[in-house]
Parts: C-alpha cells; sequence; structure tokens
C-alpha cells in the first residue's frame, strides 16, 4: 500500500470531520500533478507513515526569555503548567471557534494537507487578542519523539479590534526526531487590529514541516507573517490571506536558508477582495550545496477591488553548483486601476563584492557569509519589534557559522 | 629602505597579457603617479598589487615591506596584503545592499586589529572615531548608517573610499582614478583628505587621467604607462608636460 493509500485508509477511522473529511479525499495526498505541489514529492520525504497522534510528554522547566509571554506546546498539546498566556482548547470554546472556521472557511479549502489537519481536528485551540501588547507572545512547540510520527494541531488566533500584538512562534524537536509536523495557524485580525506572526522553524534534519497558515484581514487592519525556514530536510508553507476590508493591508515575507538536500516550497495566496487594500511579499531564499528552495506565489485582485497596492518579490541566492531554485510569481486581476508589480531575481554571490571586502581585510569566507546574511537579514529588519527580529535573526545566525560557499 | 619594489611585472587576466614588465620602487613618505591612455594597464597595476583575485602574475616580482624586510607578496591573499597595508581606492566603489556603510569599516578596522593583536573596537567607541574623520571629507554622520555606497552619488562614493582609507590608515594607498568623475569641489576635498594622511611612513600612487588631482596632491614621480609598460618616468613637471602634449609624442619617442 502506497503512503497515500494508507492515510486515507487510517483517516477514515479517526476523521472527527466528515465535510474535512471528503474534502481531503477529493485530491488526497498531494502528488507532483497538483500544480502547487509540482516541485515537491511528499513522498520523497515521508517514508515512513503513523497517523496517530504522540503521546503528550512532561516538559522539564523551560528556560524563559523575560522579554516575552510565553506559551508552550509539546507534540501539540497546551502545556498549561508553564504557560503565561491561556489558550482555550476545542471542547471549551464550542461555537466560537466554529463561526472562526466558518468565517476562514474559502481559505486553503483545497489544500490537501490543510484538509488532513481539519479532518482529524485535533489539538485545537483558540487564542484572543486584546490591547496593545508590548512584549511579544512566544509560542514553543517542541517535538519530541524518536520514531516516525505525525504531529497535527491547529491554532486559531483572534486579534479583537484595536489590539496590536506581536507573536512569535518556534518549532523545534529533539536533535535525532523524525517528525512530520503538519499544523495550521488561522487568523481573524478585526478593525483596526494589528497583528504580526513571525514563524520561525528549526527542526532537525529528519524532518518535515508542513505549515498551513490563513488569515482575514478587516478594515483598516494589519497583518504580517513572517517565515522564517532555518531547517527541516522539507519545509513547505501554505499561505492564504484575503484582506476583507478597506483599508486592509498584509505582508507575507520568508527568508529560507538551507544546505544539503533540503528543501524549502512556499505557496502564497493574497487575495485583495475589497478596494484600497495593500499587500506586500518579500521572500528570500539561500541555496547552498544540493538544496532547493521554491516559491510560487499568487496575487488575485477582484473586479471591485479597485485602487489596491500590491507588490511581490522573490530574491534566490545560490551558492553551490548543484543548488537550484524555482519561482513562479503570477497575477490575476480583474480590476482595472490597480497597481501591482511582482518580480523574480536568482543569483550567484557577487564576486566584486567578496573582493571589496578582502581587498580590506576580510578574508573570502567571513565576507561571503556577511554577505550572505545581509541578503537575509533584509527580511528580519522588517520585523518591526526588535525583541522579535533580535529573536529571529539569532536564529539565522547559527545557519550561517559554518557557511562555505562553493 | 623601500615600501613596495616592483620588477619586471607580467601579469595577465583571461589569457591576455595586459602588464609586460613592469618596474616601480616606492620609498615610504613619495607620492606616485601613475598616468596613460585607456587600455595601458594603469588599473591592472593597482589590483595586481592588491591582489585581486582575477589577475595572474606571469613573471616578476612583487615585493612590500612587512616588518622592516622585503617580502615576495605575489602569493598573498587580498585580505593579507589589506592587513599588511595595502589599500586599494576603487575606481568603481561597489554597492553592497544590507550591510551599512559604518558595520563596513569596522568589519574592516578590525580585521586589522585582529592581525595586529590589537583589542577590537566596540560599535560605540568606533563611531566615535570615525566621526573624527567626517569633517575633513565634508561627510554627514547620515553616511554611516547608509547602506554600503548604496545611492550614493559618483562623489560621495570616492570621498567614502577616502573615509575608509583614513581609517584604515594603510602604509601603501593605491587610489585607481579616485578623481574621475568628481567636481572640483569634490576634488579638493579628496585631495585633503589624501593630504591628511600623508606622512613620512607611507606612500601613495595615484592613477589617474588628469593632471587635475596632480595641482592639489604634488606627485614626486611621474609614470606613463602604455602597452604593459612605464614608457617614461619624471618629475611632476611630466604631467603638465602630458597635459599640454598629450602622449603621442611619448609613444612615438618610445617606439625609437
Amino acid at each position: 500500500m502506497s503512503i497515500a493509500e494508507q492515510v486515507e485508509k487510517e483517516l477514515k477511522k479517526i476523521s472527527n470531520s466528515k465535510e474535512n473529511l471528503d474534502l481531503f479525499l477529493d485530491s488526497g495526498l498531494p502528488t507532483k500533478k497538483n500544480e502547487l505541489w509540482k516541485y515537491t514529492n511528499l513522498e520523497n520525504f515521508w517514508k515512513e507513515f503513523d497517523l496517530s497522534q504522540q503521546k503528550v510528554v512532561e516538559l522539564s522547566t523551560p528556560d524563559k526569555d523575560a522579554a516575552f509571554n510565553h506559551v508552550f506546546f509539546v507534540n501539540g498539546s497546551f502545556v498549561d503548567a508553564y504557560s503565561d498566556i491561556k489558550v482555550i482548547s476545542i471542547a471549551k470554546c464550542g461555537d466560537d471557534l466554529l463561526s472562526f472556521k466558518s468565517e476562514l472557511n474559502e481559505l486553503l479549502n483545497k489544500e490537501s494537507m490543510f484538509q488532513l489537519v481539519e479532518s482529524q481536528r485535533v489539538n485545537q485551540y483558540l487564542l484572543k487578542l486584546e490591547g496593545v501588547q508590548e512584549k511579544p507572545i512566544l509560542i514553543h512547540n517542541f517535538y519530541t519523539s524518536e520514531h516516525a510520527n505525525h504531529s497535527s494541531s491547529h491554532l486559531h488566533i483572534l486579534a479583537t479590534p484595536n489590539s496590536e500584538t506581536t507573536v512569535v512562534e518556534t518549532h523545534i524537536c529533539d536533535n535525532n526526531a523524525q517528525s512530520f509536523v503538519n499544523n495550521a495557524a488561522s487568523f481573524i485580525v478585526q478593525e483596526n487590529a494589528k497583528l504580526s506572526f513571525i514563524k520561525t522553524q528549526e527542526l532537525g534534519d529528519q524532518s518535515v514541516q508542513v505549515q498551513n497558515t490563513r488569515a482575514l484581514v478587516k478594515r483598516d487592519a494589519q497583518f504580517e507573517s513572517f517565515t522564517i525556514d532555518a531547517g527541516a530536510k522539507l519545509s513547505r508553507n501554505n499561505i492564504s490571506i484575503r484582506l476583507d476590508g478597506e483599508g486592509a493591508a498584509c505582508a507575507a515575507h520568508g527568508i529560507y536558508v538551507l544546505g544539503g538536500t533540503q528543501q524549502s516550497d512556499t505557496n502564497s495566496f493574497i487575495h485583495h477582495n475589497k478596494p484600497h487594500t495593500e499587500s506586500s511579499q518579500l521572500y528570500k531564499g539561500i541555496m547552498n550545496d544540493k538544496s532547493h528552495g521554491i516559491f510560487t506565489g499568487l496575487i488575485r485582485v477582484e473586479k471591485d477591488a479597485q485602487l489596491i497596492n500590491s507588490d511581490q518579490l522573490n530574491k534566490n541566492l545560490l551558492l553551490s553548483k548543484g543548488a537550484h531554485a524555482h519561482s513562479r510569481p503570477q497575477l490575476e486581476i480583474y480590476a482595472d486601476d490597480v497597481k501591482c508589480a511582482h518580480g523574480s531575481t536568482t543569483g550567484q554571490m557577487s564576486d566584486e563584492e567578496v573582493f571589496y571586502f578582502e581587498s580590506r581585510g576580510v578574508p573570502k569566507q567571513r565576507a561571503q557569509r556577511l554577505l550572505a546574511q545581509a541578503f537575509a537579514y533584509d527580511v528580519t529588519l522588517k520585523i518591526k519589534n526588535k525583541t522579535a527580529r533580535d529573536f529571529s535573526k539569532n536564529i539565522l545566525e547559527k545557519n550561517f557559522k559554518n557557511l562555505e560557499v562553493e | 629602505m623601500s615600501l613596495l619594489k616592483v620588477e619586471n611585472l607580467k601579469a595577465q587576466v583571461e589569457g591576455n597579457d595586459i602588464l609586460k614588465g613592469i618596474n616601480l620602487e616606492v620609498k615610504p613618505g613619495e607620492i606616485h603617479a601613475i598616468m596613460g591612455p585607456n587600455g595601458s594597464g594603469k588599473s591592472t597595476l593597482s589590483k595586481v598589487i592588491a591582489g585581486h583575485p582575477d589577475y595572474e602574475v606571469t613573471d616578476g616580482n612583487l615585493e612590500f615591506n612587512i616588518n622592516g624586510k622585503m617580502q615576495d607578496i605575489s602569493e598573498l591573499e587580498a585580505y593579507e596584503r589589506a592587513r599588511d597595508g595595502i589599500f586599494l581606492g576603487f575606481q568603481y566603489p561597489i554597492e553592497v545592499p544590507g550591510v551599512t556603510n559604518i558595520g563596513f569599516m569596522r568589519e574592516s578596522f578590525n580585521a586589522l586589529c585582529e592581525h595586529q593583536g590589537a583589542e577590537l573596537m566596540e560599535e560605540e567607541e568606533f563611531r566615535a572615531f570615525v566621526k573624527t574623520k567626517l569633517p575633513t571629507l565634508n561627510m554627514s554622520e547620515e553616511f554611516l548608517d547608509r547602506a554600503v555606497n548604496e545611492g550614493f552619488s559618483g562623489g560621495e562614493k570616492k570621498k567614502n573610499e577616502i573615509l575608509q582609507m583614513l581609517i584604515m590608515n594603510p602604509r601603501l594607498a593605491l587610489l585607481d582614478e579616485t578623481d574621475s568623475g568628481l567636481d572640483i569641489d569634490a576634488l579638493k576635498t579628496v585631495a585633503d583628505g589624501v593630504n591628511s594622511m600623508k606622512s613620512k611612513f607611507n606612500a601613495f600612487v595615484l592613477v589617474t587621467h588628469y593632471q587635475r588631482l596632480l595641482d592639489y596632491i604634488q606627485p614626486d614621480f611621474v609614470h606613463v604607462l602604455y602597452k604593459g609598460k612605464i614608457i617614461k618616468s619624471g618629475g611632476k613637471e611630466l604631467a603638465l608636460e602630458l597635459e599640454k602634449k598629450g602622449y603621442d609624442w611619448l609613444i612615438e619617442e618610445s617606439k625609437q
């Protein structure tokens, strides 16, 4: 039996949502026939299969940086004891969560990995954000298993009107763990609220993460999504944002730093559904060795969404002959008075820039590292909250320490 | 005692011979000007001395005074030569997006500190040090926090090269057409920068097209480069003569 068949069989037994199960079964596990999964063959990365949820394990007292408010999850399950902020589990939020879900119903509707999360309906939580929060929230996700296993979770974040929050999320695991993390984060950013969400990922090189991010941004609200990928053998980021009120704005930025045979695949969808909305995207990839970076981005502007402003840029830096990048920026515009710009570049490090450093006493390898860092930090510099920005920079720092350019 | 000694130096880039036997000796305290028509190899000479990896030395000697001894530097990497006190001012300074000017200069300066076994300079202290050099070059502090050369005008880029030179305080500064593209005020400013650093311990090699720069920086020697060889050397009066008569008479003379 193939992995796809095993998943279907297993899922039918454990599914908690018939509707989502049917949506999943429509297409099943993604294959290369799916245009949005053209460059990533999931079965190459997910060889051992087990849909059963990992047991919750005890967490030893964590170190908590006082600059953040902390929330802890282990294998997708909330750890109340150490968390500064409480999330509400599905059992306790009842209709709140269902109405939340129905508002976002159409986002990532056709993404079967998201439907896999939704048909299981495990580890589902709701977090409400209120007021202006100076301290960013740091959500820790630990994955502990040493065997092939699957972790599924879905965090729903509601940014209430006029609230302002920065949320950082980390995904880490034991060094030798072979985790398959398929998780979702859904956001409703209500009128005039500001929410910045920074997903960071430092999973070991045996692990896979599929992150499904959805956001509905209402009138005069702002949503920012950052994806900082510094680990995992495969990281797939599905991002779907709908600007659903006049004056709504969003940014979706990302940086992936890859080596070995790592692969990172981003699929972004920005939907301008109302006039006077703005979006901006900057995705950057640094690929070394035989790694592979993929970016597919679609901007759709509806007929009535006049006077919108949208830009999208994907830039790739290839550090070796064996590394490669695929970039597919796409526009679908039905309105006639809009400003949309998109572009993509892929190139190598400039020898002249490296020599400039060398002529100033800086050895070649260090010069290359500094230039790669500068390329990457262009993205982290866009994170407005300093604590969150430094945190993200530190995560990338490790990837540059031993960087060697061919 | 020499600072730089170039003997019968031959060099090529991508298989083309550019330098075909250069002889040049530079002593501390001296200013040399290298002039010559386009394509004569002027820029190549400065890049070869600085150690640009695209240029290959095929014959001759390239020696530099390190710790009081003349040493062969032809095998040293560019960064090692820089640490030993050779500075190259670029004809076309490179833009480096994402790296701040002050960060770039501190990286360079600390590379020297590390080489000399001195303590590295912290950010604040370094900024204060750099600020002392800004008035000479008519530069505002704002330039320190911008990305290296990004969006700088031609004149600002050249001034920025001189600022880097003042920070690194090299024993030998090779300035490759630092005067090109400068208006008269910027030219004076650049000259002020050079003159403020000049001492009996260091030397300058100015690669230039025009005599103009030499009105503000007095050279001790002027060399004319043509087809990869120095065809004439003289004092500063040679530059004036070239300004009047052009290069043709020298080229004719050298053929005889």
